[in-house]
């Protein structure tokens, strides 16, 4: 997890590199009921969906 | 987040600590990891349609570990070739073979071996013949420029080094109008310079 970025972070790079339309289109609990629990809710991780087109 | 890991860290051991990883998920995926597996947390926390994936092989789908559920936004359409980047034991590309058909393709790349093997024998075994796998990194796609027209991902670009150098190869491989259907964690907000900095967190 200490891999991810911030969404604003990801949308910066995409659009850097040609991308638009980009959307967020999903949030998960993806690490609900699992060890990681307590440090990615102290953290603020999430799974997120991101659709965005190539121009 | 910096777009590259701290160079505190070692990346050739953090490459080969996620290869243990998700060898050690390929082959045994009901041992104990941090990280949801299988198709019921699939299909209960991320949207899946379970139907959908008791017909896979279950080798296929007990080892998924994504995070999102990129196969739920539009975008894949019958004739596509599709490319899932970290395709693991081939559960998500699986699914897109079946929605391109088979005027379309489906290419898996990923870096563990033991999925890749578990991934072919599942494809086999549905007869889905416009699927392949190559071995490869996110960094350095083994894919020709502009041959795609929809990549997808799941839970594994936090995992690469060089965030510029693999979203860089997904704006390679794209067609122009091309698709980015991801899904993958997301941080709320910047990580302490200690957690970024943990060889532990960036592995997991």
């Amino acid at each position: 997890m200490a891999g991810a970025l911030q969404l604003v972070e990801l949308e910066q790079l995409l659009l850097e590199l040609g991308f638009a339309e980009i959307q967020e289109q999903a949030r998960f609990d993806a690490f609900r009921g699992t060890s990681m629990e307590r440090v990615t809710t102290k953290y603020g991780v999430y799974g997120a969906n991101l659709r965005a087109i190539l121009r | 987040m910096p777009l590259q890991c701290p160079d505190t860290i070692d990346t050739a051991q953090l490459r080969r600590e996620i290869r243990d990883v998700y060898t050690s998920v390929a082959q045994n995926p009901t041992g104990e990891f941090h990280f949801h597996r299988g198709p019921q947390y699939a299909a209960e926390l991320l949207g899946y349609d379970g139907d959908e994936l008791d017909g896979l092989p279950p080798a296929s789908t007990a080892s998924f570990a994504g995070v999102g559920n990129p196969l739920a936004m539009d975008g894949i359409e019958e004739g596509d070739t599709v490319l899932d980047i970290g395709s693991g034991a081939g559960m998500d590309l699986l699914l897109a073979a079946q929605r391109v058909g088979p005027t379309g393709r489906a290419i898996g790349v990923d870096l563990t071996l033991a999925m890749l093997e578990s991934a072919v024998q599942s494809a086999t075994d549905c007869g889905l013949a416009n699927v392949e796998f190559r071995a490869g990194d996110a960094q350095a796609l083994p894919v020709d420029d502009d041959s795609v027209d929809v990549v997808i991902s799941n839970g594994v670009l936090n995992l690469t080094t060089d965030k510029r150098a693999a979203y860089s190869e997904i704006a390679r491989v794209l067609k122009p109008g091309g698709r980015l259907l991801l899904a993958d964690i997301a941080l709320a907000r910047a990580l302490p310079e200690g957690a970024a900095r943990d060889i532990d967190l960036w592995s997991g």
